[in-house]
């Protein structure tokens, strides 16, 4: 008999629900710390990403593109001229935003470097990128690419355009709210101004393979946990068509998982004293953490025995996922581990911090804060576009309000960290865990009321601390 | 359909509307809480009203909702219904305000956003409340059986238990309230600055009680009590509902010419001129989406002309230093001759290209005597010289039409009341410096909790109309936009202006309008499309507002309090506010 999926599996979900929460919610935590924007146009532009991929994976389903597409999925000479140049575009946009003309010729760079080598890196880089884009036409990676350079260059806009303007006047915050709803509502009824009411999908090669068989990232893999007298087995299975293949095995001995334990937390202690007090890229959380995982993986990994399921264990539960959902938490993973090596590591790292702390202070001293702003802008745009294609993907519809369901909840995540940057990665999992959870453990609780439940957490974490998790120090 | 029946339905849209803003006119413009959850307060007035009008639930139907109370007598009724839909608005805005009133001003607004979603996915997850995701119906507005008005139908009074007849009561009702109503407007325009005998109309109009003491509130009511009950015994005595409609009729058009050049008259003959090229362009370049044959030609075309509109009317505010200073007023005028444009003239053109001349005739005497419908099966025939038979009633819209706007009157009413007041003074203060009001001794948490309430129990209110007009609830009426919208018309008029909220809810509403009349010459295909443009460009009509006009079309109004030695403005004399200062922005 299957063992039967339990809170293990919700709080996996709220893991990947989490995930993906973050990914909106890092934009948006840096535009409101930072460009001190509470972006309600934010979601939206998660939702733009996301149609701006189908210029690359679906050109002959985009209106007036599509008199370049030869068909469905692919572009005469014409169309992929046009990618190629938006590409381009995209890229030496984003680069225009940092300072004009000065930053294409190499300003920002922080070097003194003559300006024919800025021009020629920074065309270099658009070019390649360009040509990556049309080779890689129209798959799903070079569709993600594409989103990713164009928003780079189109989300700074809206600071230049609109959100400056208003800052300049001297407008307040709750001002900078009301302005950026109008900004929501033009961004997605532009985006349906073009696109109409049509649900759409990407078209995505799902099978890959691996080790000789070819499997389905997207279908659902279940995991099996069993706990029984002698040991700790887990299983990885797959059922298709009725029929349910065991993929891996792997058991362990109680004296392994002991074992494992115990040097898994002392790496991690030992982590955390090497690089206490460390302001570093890898600080001391960070150091135990990555630590105690690599000793679990590898450790894991070399103890692992074949083992039969037990017949009778005495614990067991079932995660249910898809390779897709753990890829999703792999990607906001990284994503934020570049995030976290930027703030820390480079010098524009260090101006968008001090940045976020004071403005004024920050400006004194010599930092370029409006280039900081556009930066913060670029990051956000970019971030919005993987979390929007990437979306796109996992649902399997995109619709013009793929972004607005999301938004409340990274408000949520925001908010309840404290509008810093990791505050709100903080927040989304916690976000996307009492979601997932709650709507797992209470009864009667459908998934209707995923965003109320993200709410009460807000509620709640407001009621006892009202500047968030982590703010107010 | 005719264009009066299409105008009147607009009213009450934009009535409804206004009254809902006026919640978040109190909260944000006087009190200065952003409240994106005002929708939730919307929501709760509307379904709680409807509950004591719904039959109690059969568990056989395929509806399902947890109360209907219709049959308990003395609660069963609308009266009943929206005075407590109203208030349990206001406790639930006071038990949401509890909470969050203390937070900051962005995360109130995203959390009050918050507790509105969680209202609506309520009403959609819990099928047993309200009948879930569907629709909620099976419940019709007070006294809709007894329209439209045909001279045999009876009506039994709530209370009193006596049978009257319906037609002569309803009609002196609605003709009471509408005439009240546009005496209450007329005068406010006693002495402006027009060459129509504007006292005498409001001598005539009031019967007389303009001449005594009477403030303007009680010679309108005054006048509207006399008008209904004159055109109730009429009607009682005669068959002579066309004539009493035309007096109606034509009383409001005199009062309307009254208000409308006193407006006109302070604009020079070049303003004037600008405004109807304006007006003019703007017909002119929304022909192609009619008579243009293909897509293409319609879009390109219209968006073409209405570039170079725009581009004009900027160049013209940049080198025209008069133009400049009277652009609000150009525009202004501007859409008066647009919209009488399209009201008059308009629906004439089809009858006359015709060569349907008594038609045509018909078509403008049925516009220019609103107050009744004429056309269909049902009603009443006259025959008149000229015009050929005409059947003419009196149909519900009518009738929600007067309700609508004497609730709408006093929420105005009552906001200007609370504005003038030292309550209110202490809200603005609260608004502009709280700090301020701690050290004069004033809690300011108290005064928002406040605020939030009475803001919400509007809300609740306007709810309560909305589920009558519509005659049917789904949860997704209640979506976060139309806090939007309501944020939208607050921001238009001017956010403490509470003139300024009747007047973007018209803006907005007329926009609405236009652009779905617009949207149904294009091929059903796009209309999806065309509708979302809309909306996108009222986002951008927001920001141009939010930028360019950032205290709205009428400015901020002037409630300062008249000082003992009375060197300041004269303030309001027995309730009659003051006027905004009329939107000059020199």
């Amino acid at each position: 008999m299957a063992p039967t999926i339990g809170l293990p599996n919700a709080m996996l979900t709220g893991l990947v629900t989490g995930s993906i929460i973050s990914l909106g919610a890092i934009g948006l935590a840096l535009v409101y710390d930072i460009a001190e924007v509470p972006n309600f146009a934010h979601g939206d532009l998660l939702t733009l990403g996301a149609y701006a991929a189908l210029l690359v994976n679906k050109p002959g389903s985009v209106p007036l593109f599509d008199v370049f597409a030869t068909g469905p999925r692919a572009v005469g000479t014409a169309g992929a001229g046009i990618v190629f140049l938006l590409s381009t575009a995209g890229v030496l946009g984003s680069v225009y935003h940092l300072g004009g003309v000065r930053a294409l010729k190499g300003s920002w760079w922080g070097i003194d470097a003559p300006p024919t080598v800025g021009l020629g890196v920074h065309a270099a880089v658009a070019v390649l990128v360009g040509a990556l884009v049309v080779a890689g036409l129209p798959s799903y990676p070079a569709a993600l690419l594409f989103a990713v350079v164009l928003l780079g260059a189109i989300v700074p806009l809206t600071e230049s355009l609109v959100y400056r303007k208003f800052r300049e006047k001297g407008v307040e915050l709750a001002m900078m709210l009301v302005v950026s709803l109008a900004m929501a509502f033009v961004i997605r009824f532009s985006i349906q101004t073009v696109f109409g009411g049509d649900i759409r999908f990407y078209e995505v090669e799902t099978t890959v393979p691996v080790a000789g068989r070819s499997v389905d990232f997207t279908f659902a893999k279940f995991v099996d946990f069993s706990i029984a007298g002698d040991g700790v087995t887990a299983t990885v299975l797959e059922t298709r068509g009725g029929e349910t293949t065991q993929l891996l095995a792997l058991g362990y001995g109680w004296l392994e998982v002991v074992a494992l334990l115990v040097v898994a937390s002392a790496v991690a202690v030992a982590g955390y004293r090497w690089r206490r007090g460390s302001a570093a890229v890898v600080g001391p959380r960070l150091a135990a953490a990555l630590g105690s995982a690599a000793v679990l993986l590898i450790g894991g990994a070399v103890l692992s025995g074949g083992a039969d399921v037990p017949s009778d264990p005495l614990v067991s539960t079932r995660l249910r996922t898809s390779p897709l959902r753990v890829g999703i938490v792999c990607i906001a993973l990284a994503m934020m581990g570049l995030l976290h090596y930027l703030l820390r590591a480079t010098t524009l790292g260090k101006a968008m911090r001090a940045t976020s702390d004071n403005r004024d202070l920050a400006m004194i001293r010599g930092i370029n804060t409006r280039r900081v702003m556009m930066v913060v802008w670029i990051i956000a745009g970019m971030f919005a576009a993987v979390a929007g294609v990437l979306l796109g993907f996992l649902f399997s519809n995109i619709t013009i309000n793929l972004g607005f369901f999301l938004l409340l909840p990274m408000f949520a995540g925001v908010i309840l960290g404290g509008i810093s940057v990791y505050g709100a990665i903080l927040g989304s999992y916690v976000v996307g865990l009492a979601m997932e959870v709650a709507i797992f453990a209470v009864p009667g609780l459908s998934a209707t009321y995923r965003v109320p439940v993200a709410f009460v957490v807000l509620l709640l974490v407001l009621l006892i601390k009202p500047e968030g998790i982590t703010g107010g120090s | 359909m005719a264009v009066a029946d299409v105008v009147i339905s607009f009213v009450v849209v934009v009535g409804i509307y206004a009254i809902l803003s006026y919640g978040l006119t109190l909260k944000y413009g006087h009190t200065g809480l952003l409240d994106f959850g005002h929708v939730g307060f919307f929501l709760v007035g509307a379904y709680v009203s409807v509950f004591f009008v719904l039959p109690p639930d059969d568990p056989g139907d395929f509806t399902a909702y947890v109360a209907g109370l219709a049959d308990v007598p003395v609660v069963g009724n609308w009266l009943v219904g929206i005075v407590v839909a109203t208030v349990v608005a206001g406790v639930i805005g006071g038990l949401v305000a509890l909470p969050t009133i203390r937070l900051r001003e962005d995360y109130l607004a995203i959390t009050v956003l918050g507790v509105s979603v969680i209202f609506q996915r309520f009403v959609q997850a819990e099928t047993w409340f309200a009948n879930g995701p569907d629709a909620l119906r099976g419940y019709s507005p007070p006294l809709k059986g007894n329209f439209p008005l045909l001279l045999n139908s009876e009506l039994t009074l709530p209370v009193v238990g006596a049978t009257v007849p319906a037609t002569p009561t309803l009609f002196a009702v609605t003709a009471a309230v509408v005439w009240a109503v546009a005496l209450a407007v007329l005068g406010g325009e006693r002495d402006p600055a027009t060459r129509l005998p504007a006292s005498s109309l409001y001598f005539a109009g009031s019967f007389g009680a303009a001449a005594g003491d009477l403030g303007r509130g009680r010679v309108a009511a005054v006048g509207g009590i006399v008008a209904g009950t004159l055109s109730g015994g009429v009607l009682l005595l005669a068959d002579a509902i066309l004539p009493a409609g035309v007096v109606v009729s034509l009383f409001v058009w005199a009062v309307v010419l009254v208000v409308v050049s006193a407006r006109v008259d302070r604009l020079g003959r070049r303003e004037w001129l600008a405004g109807i090229g304006l007006g003019t362009g703007l017909l002119v370049a929304l022909l192609p989406i009619p008579y243009a044959g293909s897509v293409a030609v319609k879009i390109a075309g219209t968006l073409a002309l209405l570039t170079a509109l725009v581009g004009g009317f900027y160049r013209a505010v940049r080198t025209r230093e008069w133009f400049a200073a009277g652009k609000l007023r150009i525009i202004g005028a501007g859409s008066l001759w647009f919209v009488s444009v399209w009201y008059f003239v308009l629906p004439l053109v089809g009858p006359l290209a015709g060569g349907d001349l008594s038609g045509a005739l018909r078509t403008l005497f049925a516009n220019l005597i609103w107050a009744l419908a004429f056309g269909g099966d049902v009603g009443v025939d006259y025959l008149v010289t000229g015009l050929g038979r005409l059947t003419v009633r009196v149909d519900y819209q009518r009738f929600l039409l007067a309700g609508v706007l004497l609730f709408m009157l006093g929420a105005y009413y009552l906001l200007e009341l609370t504005a003038r007041s030292p309550f209110g003074r202490v809200l603005r203060a609260v608004r502009n410096d709280e700090d301020v009001v701690r050290s004069l001794g004033k809690d300011p948490f108290v005064y928002k909790v406040q605020s939030m309430v009475l803001g919400s129990a509007l809300g609740g209110f306007a709810g309560a109309l909305w589920a009558m007009y519509t005659q049917g609830l789904t949860f997704v009426t209640f979506a976060p936009r139309v806090t939007f919208i309501a944020l939208l018309i607050v921001f238009i008029g001017g956010a403490s202006n509470n003139k300024g909220t009747i007047l973007g809810a018209a803006v907005f509403w007329a926009f609405q309008q236009a652009t779905i009349q617009l949207a149904s010459f294009f091929p059903p295909a796009l209309r999806v499309n065309v509708l979302a443009f809309r909306l996108a460009a009222m986002g951008v009509l927001f920001l141009v507002v939010l930028y360019y006009l950032p205290d709205g079309v009428l400015g901020r109004a002037d409630y300062s309090t008249p000082i003992a030695d009375g060197t300041t403005a004269a303030g309001p004399r027995d309730g009659v506010p003051a006027r905004a200062d009329g939107g000059d922005d020199e």
